[in-house]
């Protein structure tokens, strides 16, 4: 009952957002791509072989961003883009060019930058989608071409489903309007804060920036699907890096994601935070090497977002559970038990922000045109469904509104907003107690605390191990006795079958890890909401040395203010 | 006792030469990290560094328009200046030294609020990744020496007198957004009157370039580049069905008053020649005679002329290659070219009618002060580019090292070609016809471009009446080779420039060639469009 009033609330904002404020057909580079589309897709589609199925992206909008290091900028720009994509399928639904035998997975979307204005006669925006059009026709019959030669040679897959399954007609207009952040303020905040790192023997390189893209994209197909949808990403971030003398990288560093000018920290907030990254950073180089060691650990909230993301999310994306080339881990373990029972997790890319926090992974149709919707993936345990693009796999027929892709590339199944629900929780406190129980009930000398990880991998591809590595920024050992030591030079590995069972608490402090995630189809911001969660083993293992050896002189600064 | 002398001579240089230095952000930055790293930075068992160059470049530029057919884009961009960095370093001595090392970064730090310690700790990353790299080719140069049992002649510089050279930097004026739409958008338009044309999109941009150049041994130079660059690109169809895409761009220098009026005369010329190749009839196989237009010229030159009178020191790269020398580089003395025309490199020229020479450079990677050359008088190749490497016993270097792909090498600038009797543009079609009717030919050909991608190139005129036709699909029967230099019979009045790789430009008028053979070209028509053009 908690969970369903719970996602009533979560929900609620979705059907306030999901209104269409605008008339589509009022819409010029609508107009243009339908008009083009009417005019071309009847013959494309009498081709031979046929172009069944070809989508129009258009994406317009403004980039502002700035990077500053030591008191002086690198680099700042404002720019204005106009892109297009243009997405043709030849075959049939059955086979199409974008089957991937033994050849790689190639895109097959064609993109055109700094497209002419939409004005009103349109006549060189329309030449632009023509040519674009002719471009992307022959590329899919060429491809087209090559897949029925490998279909001939290749052996049978194992999921024979359809190459793709056409979307459902949709119609929707959402124009927002966008104030530009006062950039000139931002600047000259940040070159007073990069002030900080001045002086700082340990400090080897140093970064500020703020990026603040906003836009619409404007969506055409075959099938009818006229949308108008906003985005807006804006970040603020910092990281200060350094080096240990046995060659480790270090860094740590602060990321601000906000909608609004007023959310981003003030100079004295964003002060406070670059010190105490500094000292971290100090902290963490002076810290003992940890060694490869398999204890209990808490995988504090922000760490356990990218542990689901990278060691379950990737592996329930609908396309690897099609392609033999993939390792297919829970293809075969619909309804079974996947994870610790205590476990929920949802993909639900409607959800805009969560606690005021803007969600990255928000997004009201994905790149298919396709309505988002939350889909359950994992319910108590349970392995329920799939992320689902156009491309059905045996037993799920539709997208869900996940084909997702960076701008050029062709979409696959991808996450957004992936949420990890725990069924029962205890405070952290609480949590960090259990640790120590868990400690001394397996005789450990040692547990752990990872406080952050920056990033990692999952290897999902039967070419290798399906195993996955990820990298904790602050690492922290719990002894038996309550005493924390700050270590580093560590890595989590693990399989996923078995590391998702070993959950054995989870803590009520959820929070998110905002992120740009990279795969098949490009790079896509996506978010991750989880709680701090008990792990009953972990394995660490050492981390990747860079073997460089540190500066032969002290950074300039530091000697002129010593 | 000698080496020692030296350098201590250009250390007592480095302490005079600083009060001279411009009195800005960047000297300063450089030279307090030059004078650390040369006293302080050492790596045990190598050798220390003798050689750091500090190149700075503040680069500015103005996105004016971009339109496509009379159209704008969308675009709009505004860009902060970029300072990017290089530094050159060697490390050992005159006699035995690390090859060199260049390392680059784009962007550094401190661009815009001129950050002195932005600058300096971008300048100290790149000095110590330089100095451990030239450390690393320090020691495989000594295990390739006694690999080869070679000491004698391998790569090592001679110090050479050193050079300054110092502008006042222009305040960077943006471009008149109204006045670059206005002129993108009509220079566009105009492709709307050609048949077969699917796009003709032209860019203007606008920018400024500051050099801040400093060495170790007393060399320093201060100077600045202002252009506007117009990009035009080209997308057509012939009636035949060959589909032609291409791009171009030409440089104006800012203060050139009539750069619109050039421009727009480029693109007529281009929609022009396009015009006629749209139903230009098939060419067939031909050798004779021909006139290559400046543009074509150009391409000779570049392709024959400049790689054979460059690089020419015994150039071994770290991984023990030796690298071909330029041929010339045994010719001083001896013919070269035919006699009608004298080649010079001209370094410190910075423009030519109007547009800007990316070649132009007063002070060379070694600090030495660019000298003119007259490369090629009366056929005979009288003088070389050379740097301090010793290519032979004696020779001192005239200011035309440079460090590029990797290694010290010998680099041309500015050539100017000038015709010893220049024609007019009907005299040389005049001459031409006559040779042609010397070899019994209906006809002989116009080349307007060597370069195989582009479009519109061959032009055939007939030796009874001089009337011109445009022809298409064919190409070169062989590459270019030295002997086409040799074959050179007149050379016109009004040249062209041609800047390459943003390091070298052309100045070249168009060229008479005794002979020259043709084939046709292979290439079948474009698949037809599936949709009609809208």
């Amino acid at each position: 009952m908690k969970k369903i009033l719970l996602f009533t609330f979560l929900l609620s904002p979705l059907y306030l957002i999901a209104q269409s404020n605008c008339s589509i057909s009022d819409e010029k580079p609508i107009q243009l791509l339908s008009a083009e589309m009417r005019r071309g897709f009847p013959l494309l589609k009498k081709q031979k072989p046929p172009i069944y199925y070809l989508s129009y992206t258009l994406k317009n909008g403004k980039e502002n961003s700035i990077y500053i290091s030591n008191q002086g900028e690198r680099a700042s720009y404002i720019q204005e883009f106009s892109d297009l994509k243009v997405m043709a399928r030849a075959g049939s639904p059955q086979l199409d060019n974008t089957r991937t035998l033994k050849k790689k997975q190639s895109d097959f979307a064609v993109s055109i930058q700094d497209m002419p204005q939409a004005t009103s006669d349109g006549k060189a925006f329309t030449l632009k989608v023509w040519d674009a059009t002719q471009q992307a026709a022959e590329q899919a019959q060429r491809m087209y071409g090559e897949v029925q030669t490998d279909v001939q040679t290749a052996s049978k897959r194992g999921d024979d489903s359809h190459d793709f399954v056409f979307p459902p007609k949709e119609t929707y207009c959402h124009t927002q309007q966008f104030t530009d952040f006062n950039i000139q303020r931002i600047k000259d905040m940040l070159i007073k804060v990069s002030a900080l790192t001045k002086g700082k023997a340990y400090v080897l390189s140093s970064s500020f920036s703020l990026s603040q893209e906003y836009g619409h994209y404007y969506f055409v197909d075959s099938v009818g699907t006229r949308l108008k949808t906003p985005f807006q990403y804006v970040r603020l971030s910092f990281k200060v890096s350094g080096r240990t003398p046995e060659g480790l990288s270090l860094s740590r560093g602060r990321i601000y994601d906000v909608l609004e000018e007023e959310k981003l920290p003030t100079e004295e907030q964003l002060a406070e935070d670059v010190k105490q990254a500094l000292e971290e950073l100090e902290q963490q180089i002076k810290a003992p090497e940890a060694e490869p060691a398999t204890v209990p650990a808490i995988l504090k909230n922000k760490a356990m977002a990218v542990f689901v993301h990278e060691v379950l999310g990737h592996r329930v994306e609908g396309h690897r559970q099609k392609e033999d080339s993939f390792g297919k881990t829970f293809t075969d373990k619909v309804g079974q038990m996947i994870t610790s029972p205590l476990i929920t997790i949802v993909d639900d890319a409607t959800l805009p922000s969560f606690k005021g926090e803007p969600l990255r992974g928000f997004y009201e149709y994905d790149s298919e045109g396709v309505k988002a919707r939350p889909v359950t993936l994992v319910e108590n345990g349970i392995l329920k469904n799939f992320l689902m693009s156009s491309s059905p796999i045996k037993g799920f027929a539709q997208s869900n509104g996940h084909g997702r892709a960076e701008f050029e590339k062709r979409p696959v199944a991808r996450m957004g907003n992936t949420r990890v629900i725990a069924s029962q929780t205890i405070s952290y406190e609480e949590l960090e107690k259990k640790l120590l129980e868990e400690i001394k009930k397996q005789g450990k000398p040692y547990g752990v605390i990872i406080e952050d990880l920056s990033g990692g991998f999952t290897i999902t591809d039967t070419l290798a191990p399906q195993s996955f590595k990820l990298e904790p920024t602050y690492i922290m050992r719990l002894y038996p006795d309550g005493r924390k030591e700050l270590v580093r030079g560590v890595d989590m590995v693990g399989t996923p079958l078995v590391s998702f069972k070993e959950i054995i608490a989870a803590a009520d402090d959820d929070a998110v890890f905002n992120g740009t995630c990279g795969a098949e189809s490009g790079w896509v911001p996506v978010s991750s909401i989880a709680p701090s969660v008990l792990l009953r083993s972990l394995e660490l293992e050492k981390t990747q040395k860079t073997n460089k050896k540190l500066p032969i002189l002290p950074p300039p600064m530091s000697e002129v203010t010593k | 006792m000698k080496r020692t002398f030296l350098l201590f001579c250009a250390f007592l240089t480095s302490f005079a030469w600083a009060a001279k230095l411009p009195d800005n952000v960047y000297f300063k930055a450089m030279h307090d990290e030059m004078q650390r790293s040369m006293k302080k930075l050492h790596l045990k068992g190598s050798p220390n560094p003798y050689y750091i160059l500090y190149h700075l470049e503040e680069r500015q530029y103005d996105f004016g328009a971009s339109a496509s057919l009379g159209t704008l884009y969308q675009s709009h961009q505004e860009w902060s200046p970029w300072l990017n960095a290089s530094v050159l370093l060697a490390s050992g001595d005159d006699r035995d030294d690390s090859f060199g090392v260049k390392e680059n970064e784009e962007n550094i730090q401190g661009t815009t609020s001129k950050s002195y310690e932005g600058i300096r700790t971008s300048l100290w990353g790149l000095t110590n990744q330089a100095y451990l790299q030239a450390s690393d080719f320090y020691e495989k140069k000594q295990s390739y020496k006694r690999q080869k049992g070679a000491e004698t002649d391998l790569p090592h510089l001679v110090p050479q007198k050193q050079g300054t050279y110092q502008e006042e930097l222009p305040v960077f004026t943006p471009i008149s957004q109204e006045k670059a739409q206005e002129l993108v958008m009509r220079l566009s338009a105009k492709g709307k009157e050609v048949p077969g044309m699917e796009d003709f999109s032209v860019s203007l941009t606008k920018f400024s370039v500051n050099h801040y150049l400093l060495n170790n041994l007393g060399s320093f130079a201060q100077y600045n580049v202002q252009y506007i660059d117009i990009d035009w690109e080209v997308s057509f169809r012939t009636k035949a069905g060959f589909k032609w895409k291409f791009q171009d761009s030409v440089y104006f220098s800012a203060d050139a008053d009539n750069w619109e009026e050039l421009a727009e005369k480029r693109v007529d010329e281009l929609l022009q020649r396009i015009k006629q190749e749209y139903n230009a009839p098939k060419g067939s196989s031909f050798l004779g005679p021909v006139l290559l237009m400046p543009s074509a010229a150009a391409d000779l030159w570049k392709d024959v002329f400049m790689n054979n009178a460059s690089n020419f020191g015994t150039l071994i790269t770290v991984d023990g290659k030796e690298e071909i020398s330029g041929s010339f580089k045994n010719k001083v003395g001896k013919r070269v070219l035919s006699n009608v025309v004298n080649v010079y490199d001209r370094p410190r020229l910075k423009t030519y009618q109007g547009q800007v020479l990316f070649g132009f450079l007063p002070i060379d990677d070694e600090g030495v002060a660019t000298q003119e050359l007259t490369l090629v008088e009366d056929g005979f190749l009288r003088e070389i580019p050379l740097s301090s490497r010793p290519f032979k016993k004696g020779a001192k270097s005239n200011g035309h090292g440079r460090f590029l792909k990797g290694a010290l090498q010998e680099h041309l600038t500015n050539i100017v070609v000038e015709a010893r009797h220049p024609l007019s543009m009907e005299q040389l079609e005049q001459q031409l016809r006559q040779e042609c009717r010397a070899v019994d030919l209906e006809y002989c050909y116009i080349i307007h471009s060597l370069n195989p991608d582009s479009e519109g190139a061959w032009e055939r005129i007939y030796t009874e009446d001089g009337h011109k036709e445009m022809v298409t699909g064919l190409q070169l029967e062989s590459g270019l080779s030295n002997r086409s230099l040799r074959d050179i019979r007149a050379a016109g009045t009004e040249k062209i420039v041609r800047n390459i790789d943003w390091t070298q430009s052309i100045i070249t008028p168009a060229l008479l060639l005794e002979e020259m053979e043709l084939k046709e070209s292979d290439r079948k028509p474009d698949r037809k469009s599936f949709v009609p053009k809208p």
